[in-house]
């Protein structure tokens, strides 16, 4: 081997030479470098001076068999220097023969992997902390994915507990609207009765005296008069009877007779507050619904103008009830208006007239159930809509119907 | 107490036709007499020319309703009791009614034998004179509006009617030219209008039976107490 050679061997790598029993006879600089023993103190030692505890004896015992059989051997070898540092070196053992091939010396050249091998640890570290990891999210996506399993069950539970609660909320609203109306029917009916009665009690104060008086032919008088008082006093409250029985059969009808029923039912109000009335609808305009909870929807609004015009103090007091067609997106639908003069709503309260509960009335006269339930009774029964807007100096409620085909004939 | 009630006038303001007949019929025989008006309008025209000693009214009417015409007439004369039939029982028609100092608020149904036990019961207050004992043997009727000298007649003019009511009203003391002409004519009117009409008055009846406070008015004595 050429001394440039060996130099340049020596300058790269970690050479160490030992005899065949393994005592070092050379090191070069790289070795004493890494190993951190002085050239002195290699020199006659065994070559185990830097083998590593770790390190198996059957590692050794592998590496004498080879390279005592004349082969090199080849490998990693985790080494312990002078400060107790671990280093790993890849190292190729040569045995170097002589020219009867018997075995001189052992040539051992090697290179500093520590770096690497460090690296590769730290890497294979990482690999199986991603590993844990990756089990570790697998297990928390079960544990999510059984809670998100368990809400859910619940969660089907808690909409239908929402739901029954709502439909019991619902069922409470028609009840208490229902008794409302109920309310207003009776003070209707009793301002029908007032007059009647008054006069019965006249008629029998009357009847008395002339009684007293021996005028038979009074008492016969004043009797059949008590009498036709009588059955005109009962036909009215068969008639509210009719109105307020709850009619479930879907029908067709005259709007305009729907109407008029309303307006039975309001006449007495109606008179006794001095407003004036205009109907303009047509005969023969026909419907698919409930008559009567049109009739019911119709007393509300009116109602509902009849308190604006008291509370606003409007003197001159109209409301106009209209039915017109209109097409709207090739569709002809009826239009029917209620039309007043009662000052309109306030724009404040305009959003919030249908919600159930709302009221601008003082509680002993509102529920604020009255348009919320009107609005109900007109998309349920009629499948129409309810709408209200202002103008001049009043509100106008429109019922939009869709119309029938053999609406009008 | 019943002869008290005989001597008394009564006005039924109701729209109900029947009803208004009804309740004439019912107390007819206690009063004095009785007029019915269908309207507030028609019952404040009827307040005028028949005074009424008490009105009934209902308060719910076409054109000028109880309320409206009660006003009108308490202006005129605020101490005539107005007694309301209503078929309202809510709070603001009736705190309204108080304002206008109406004196009872019967509910209808009302039974009418309250109504009349209510009238008994105020008509001492109303110290109705029928007869009023004037000055020179005059003696006055309230109730028909006719002056007697002796047990005759002294035929009045209307206007002359209603100048005794008004004097008498402010009996024993004075009534401005101001108030009577405003009351006699409803056109404003010169003194001398006044001057003649009240020589004329006293051509028919006596010199002292009306007696004048010079430049300010008249007044009539009235002797029974």
């Amino acid at each position: 081997m050429s001394n440039t050679y060996q130099k340049a061997i020596e300058n790269s790598n970690i050479v160490s030479k030992t005899d065949i029993n393994g005592i070092i006879t050379f090191v070069n600089d790289e070795f004493c470098k890494i190993s951190g023993y002085s050239y002195d103190e290699l020199i006659g030692q065994n070559h185990n001076i830097v083998r590593h505890p770790d390190i198996p004896t059957s590692n050794f015992e592998n590496l004498w068999k080879t390279i005592l059989s004349k082969k090199p051997y080849k490998a990693t070898v985790k080494n312990l220097t002078k400060d107790k540092k671990t280093v790993y070196l890849n190292t190729t053992i040569s045995p170097i023969l002589d020219d009867n091939e018997n075995i001189i010396e052992f040539i051992a050249i090697r290179y500093d992997v520590t770096a690497e091998v460090e690296l590769k640890k730290s890497l294979e570290q990482k690999d199986k902390e991603l590993e844990e990891l990756n089990q570790n999210l697998e297990h928390k996506v079960k544990e999510q994915t059984k809670q998100l399993k368990e809400l859910n069950k619940t969660l089907k539970q808690r909409v239908l507990e929402e739901i029954k609660k709502n439909e019991e909320k619902q069922k409470l609203l028609f009840w208490q609207s229902r008794m409302a109306s109920l309310g207003q029917m009776l003070a209707n009916i009793a301002h029908q009765w007032r007059q009647p009665l008054t006069e019965l009690n006249l008629t029998l104060f009357n009847m008395k005296k002339a009684s007293i008086n021996q005028d038979e032919e009074k008492i016969q008088e004043l009797y059949k008069e008590s009498k036709t008082l009588i059955t005109n006093m009962s036909s009215t409250i068969e008639d509210f009877t009719n109105f307020f029985n709850p009619q479930k059969d879907k029908k067709s009808f005259e709007i305009k007779s729907a109407i008029n029923e309303a307006l039975f039912i309001l006449k007495k109000s109606l008179e006794i507050e001095n407003i004036n009335i205009q109907i303009n609808i047509p005969n023969n305009y026909k419907i698919i619904g409930v008559a009567n909870e049109l009739s019911q929807v119709i007393v509300n609004l009116i109602q509902n103008s009849k308190d604006a015009f008291i509370q606003n103090n409007i003197k001159d007091k109209n409301i106009i009830i209209n039915l017109k067609e209109e097409i709207i997106k090739g569709n002809k639908y009826l239009l029917l208006e209620i039309k007043d003069n009662a000052g309109g709503i306030n724009n404040k309260n305009i959003e919030k007239i249908f919600d159930p509960y709302f009221t601008t009335k003082h509680k002993s006269q509102g529920t604020g159930l009255g348009l919320f339930m009107s609005k109900m009774i007109i998309e349920k029964s009629l499948e129409a809509e309810l709408n209200h807007k202002n103008y001049d100096d009043g509100s106008i409620f429109t019922i939009t119907i869709l119309a029938q085909d053999e609406t009008k004939k | 107490m019943k002869s008290l009630l005989k001597t008394l006038k009564i006005l039924i303001v109701e729209d109900e036709i029947r009803l208004a007949q009804l309740l004439k019929e019912a107390i007819y025989n206690s009063f004095f007499s009785i007029v019915i008006a269908k309207d507030g309008n028609e019952g404040l025209k009827k307040f005028k020319t028949f005074k009424p000693d008490i009105i009934i009214t209902d308060i719910m009417m076409p054109f000028c309703d109880g309320l409206e015409m009660t006003q009108k007439i308490k202006e005129l004369d605020e101490n005539i009791p107005i007694i309301v039939l209503s078929a309202h029982s809510d709070k603001e028609k009736l705190l309204k009614a108080i304002d206008l100092g109406i004196n009872k608020y019967f509910i209808k149904p009302f039974d009418p034998e309250e109504v009349i036990e209510h009238i008994n019961k105020i008509a001492p207050k109303l110290r109705k004179q029928k007869r009023v004992i004037l000055k020179d043997d005059f003696i006055f009727d309230n109730n028909t509006s006719t002056l007697y000298k002796n047990s005759s007649l002294v035929i009045l003019s209307k206007r002359e009617k209603e100048f005794f009511h008004l004097l008498i009203k402010h009996k024993n003391s004075l009534v401005t030219t101001e108030q009577i002409k405003l009351a006699l004519w409803k056109e404003e009117v010169y003194d001398e209008r006044l001057r003649t009409f009240i020589k004329r008055l006293r051509l028919k009846t006596s010199k002292d039976l009306i007696e004048n406070i010079s430049a300010q008015g008249y007044l009539i004595s009235v002797l029974n107490n």
